[in-house]
């Protein structure tokens, strides 16, 4: 069966959303007939400035708003029935947690709320809580922490009902680089598991790294969709990398393509992109470091999300 | 929520109210974490240390009659009264807080993408706040039962006057009212004489007038001139308890004078049994207070048992004006005084949770500001509202009928407002369990179990059934775009 083929994890057709004042006049119109199909394994993005309608389609995805006009199916129901919202994961863009709980807590009453037994919810608070690096922080108010180490919180949260569809508004934000890698990593080892993961991200290069298919929203409208590859393409130019040569064998093969193209060939050195530098020296750092203070991510992702057995 | 859609209604597929196996374990969830958001915030903390501070500090500070049974009747009424005044209020504020912020703060956003219906999270929410008030509650009663058992170790009294207490306070005694007067052919006469002076029934309705001229008859009644006589039925229970112990409590009215004896005699017993009774001469008054102990053999189970206050001669005797509402009562010994507390804390409990319940039904649909001011406005139109309906009729009974106009429709309206207010007010500022106890009236588990299912049953369950409605058809993330 191709991808295609596979039924739809989330039918959009014709979204309209318009804001009205307590009159009930319209003030805004924030999504203006959109389509969107999301398909099983799919990890989705969905780009665009601020006040583009990006929030307000996830809320309407979420059952949270209800539209204005169109149907809207996640995972073939209405988004606003229980049922469904079994099956979702969310990690909103600003922390919604409550302050008095320990991050332990917080796990094990999302956990009682999705009505997972006990022996469930401890083991994946326990694997969560390893994945997101704060098992050392388990039992501090979540009110006491970091940005970052809230977020890490709102990630294992949502994923504690292992979801089928999973809506990641901005899930990088606020996180240090060696999170984001994390975050990464989990988002493409969900995919592989089948699972369907819708994001958003004002950070291009992680849409970037991890989507397959994406969408740009403006002013409440579609306005470019399709594969990574197909919409970044440049079409007419090819990058060819090849090792540090001596300087009479660089002469001859830039001679060799001036005479092939017909124009100057452009020369660069590549680099080590900035995450993978840092990434580099917080592991070296890491090996002579002392009890750490912040989260301490071991790297793996939870056993039961990467669908090994527990 | 700031805008709303146009369309904004709840899938036909999905019930509010719909409650699955999992829902208990969900509201379970909801409701321990309101608990514990109180115990974190020291909410739980601060309200016990305020209940702990009234009850043993406000008896040292306010002065009884100078009585021990004044002094207990403080303790009971003024120290565990105003622990659940503060209790009520607190528990009304947190209520009002708890949705309202958390919707502007978004975590009940986070809990409705989860698999959470609004009744179950209306429901949690609910029953957390009550268990909450329900252990406060419980250690208000514990201080002032600890309390009541230091003052009676500490306070000197002659031994007549411990008897005395725990005879009539520290009991509870079931209260048999006697049978209403019967006075629809006074009212009728009186109407007519109204009718011939110019009464427009179109002004005042006369179903009104009947009321207003009952009240009048009534007040009347109950003040005995000299030489005459008031007489009283009080129906007797089929069944009474072995060996009871019976008293006659008489209530005279709040203007009679401390230490002004009566000048008359009582004379009871069984009712319809000429030559069968017995006459009491009138025992001390005090504080408006008097009572008679009643022999076991002279009443008869089911049957009515006459009671008469015979006044003295015009030489020596004034008149005697005795209470409106509560003139004489039987009283019948059937519980302790400890079951009593646990019962009057039980009947407090259930309006704390109707308190609750609106301030979480306020909090459904506005703001916390809002929804506090929303609900105890409710609260003190319901608690007062008698007070307009009683005084308007006061006035049209002065006025002549001549000064008596035409009600505007703002008045109609209002007075109607009022009065259902005022109905449905009424199952739950009836009779106070805090006086009742201080008065040594017992609180049956019968009383009990209707406030149980009336104040939280019904009345909880409307609101909770109109908060989940509402809660349902609510945008909950309408703002960022």
């Amino acid at each position: 069966m191709t991808l295609d083929a596979t039924p739809p994890v989330v039918d959009v057709r014709g979204l309209v959303k318009v804001f009205r004042d307590f009159w009930r006049r319209p003030t805004v119109r924030a999504v203006n007939g959109v389509d969107l199909t999301l398909r099983s394994g799919q990890v989705f993005g969905l780009l665009g400035p601020n006040g583009s309608g990006k929030s307000t389609t996830i809320k309407i995805l979420l059952g949270l708003l209800f539209p204005t006009a169109g149907t809207v199916r996640v995972l073939g129901n209405s988004p606003r029935l229980v049922h469904t919202k079994r099956h979702i994961g969310y990690l909103p863009e600003e922390s919604h947690l409550y302050r008095y709980l320990t991050p332990r807590e917080t796990l094990d009453f999302y956990g009682r709320l999705f009505a997972l037994d006990r022996a469930t919810r401890r083991l994946r608070t326990d694997q969560l809580l390893e994945m997101t690096g704060l098992t050392h922080a388990a039992d501090r108010p979540v009110g006491e922490f970091s940005k970052g180490m809230a977020r890490r919180v709102g990630l294992a949260q949502a994923l504690i009902n292992d979801p089928q569809f999973l809506i990641l508004d901005e899930p990088t934000a606020g996180l240090d680089p060696l999170g984001c890698r994390q975050v990464k990593d989990l988002i493409l080892a969900l995919a592989k598991r089948g699972k369907t993961i819708l994001l958003t991200s004002h950070l291009l290069a992680d849409v970037e790294d991890v989507c397959d298919r994406l969408a740009i929203l403006y002013n409440g409208s579609i306005r470019a969709e399709g594969t990574v590859q197909a919409l970044l393409k440049v079409p007419d130019a090819v990058t060819l990398t090849v090792p540090n040569l001596p300087p009479e064998q660089m002469r001859a093969v830039l001679a060799l393509l001036r005479t092939q193209i017909g124009s100057e060939p452009r020369v660069d050195h590549p680099t080590l992109d900035l995450e993978q530098f840092f990434l580099d020296v917080i592991e070296h750092a890491g090996d002579s470091a002392a009890a750490p203070t912040g989260a301490a991510p071991t790297g793996r992702v939870a056993a039961f999300l990467s669908g090994e057995r527990t | 929520m700031n805008a709303s859609s146009a369309d904004a209604r709840p899938e036909p597929d999905e019930t509010p109210w719909q409650l699955g196996r999992a829902s208990v374990q969900r509201i379970a969830a909801l409701a321990v974490l309101a608990f514990r958001s109180a115990l974190r915030s020291r909410l739980l903390l601060c309200m016990a240390a305020m209940i702990l501070l009234v009850t043993f500090g406000l008896p040292a500070t306010v002065a009884g009659d100078g009585t021990l049974a004044g002094t207990v009747r403080v303790l009971l009424s003024y120290t565990l009264g105003l622990s659940a005044t503060l209790l009520s209020v607190a528990m009304l504020w947190s209520s009002c807080a708890s949705i309202a912020t958390e919707i502007e703060q978004g975590q009940l956003r986070l809990l409705r993408v989860g698999p959470v219906r609004a009744l179950e999270l209306w429901l949690g929410k609910w029953l957390g706040l009550l268990a909450l008030s329900g252990l406060l509650l419980t250690i208000a009663g514990a201080g002032t039962y600890a309390m009541l058992h230091v003052t009676l170790r500490r306070t000197a009294a002659a031994p007549a006057e411990r008897q005395a207490l725990v005879e009539q306070v520290l009991v509870g005694q079931r209260a048999l009212a006697p049978r209403p007067d019967d006075v629809t052919d006074e009212c009728e006469r009186r109407l007519e004489q109204y009718a011939a002076q110019g009464w427009n029934p179109e002004v005042v309705s006369r179903r009104k007038m009947l009321v207003l001229l009952r009240q009048r008859v009534l007040a009347e009644r109950a003040t005995v001139a000299p030489g005459q006589t008031r007489r009283w039925i009080i129906d007797m229970p089929r069944a009474l308890p072995a060996s009871p112990v019976i008293a006659l409590r008489i209530r005279l009215a709040p203007t009679w004078g401390a230490a002004r004896p009566l000048t008359g005699h009582w004379h009871v017993g069984p009712d319809g049994h000429p030559g069968t009774g017995w006459n009491i001469p009138a025992p001390n008054v005090d504080h408006g207070l008097s009572h008679v102990a009643i022999p076991a053999s002279w009443v008869r189970p089911g049957e009515p048992f006459s009671v008469a206050y015979v006044n003295g001669p015009a030489e020596t005797a004034g008149a005697v004006a005795f209470d409106l509402d509560r003139s004489v009562e039987l009283l019948i010994r059937e519980s302790a005084f400890g079951p009593n507390l646990m019962r009057a804390l039980l009947v407090l409990w259930c309006q704390i949770g109707l308190l609750c319940a609106l301030g979480l039904a306020a909090s459904t649909c506005f703001s916390f500001p809002v929804a506090a001011f929303f609900a105890s406005a409710v609260v003190l139109l319901a608690l007062t509202g008698h007070y307009f309906t009683s005084s308007e009729a006061t006035d049209i009974m002065t006025m002549s009928t001549q000064q008596i106009s035409r009600p505007s429709h703002l008045q109609t309206i209002s007075e109607a407002v009022l009065r259902g207010l005022e109905s449905m007010a009424a199952p739950v500022v009836g009779r106070s369990p805090l006086a009742a106890l201080s008065d040594g009236i017992l609180i049956s588990w019968g009383r009990a179990a209707r406030d149980v299912a009336v104040l939280l049953g019904l009345y909880g369950g409307t609101l909770a059934a109109a908060s989940a409605w509402l809660l349902h058809r609510r945008e909950l993330a309408a703002g960022s775009r």
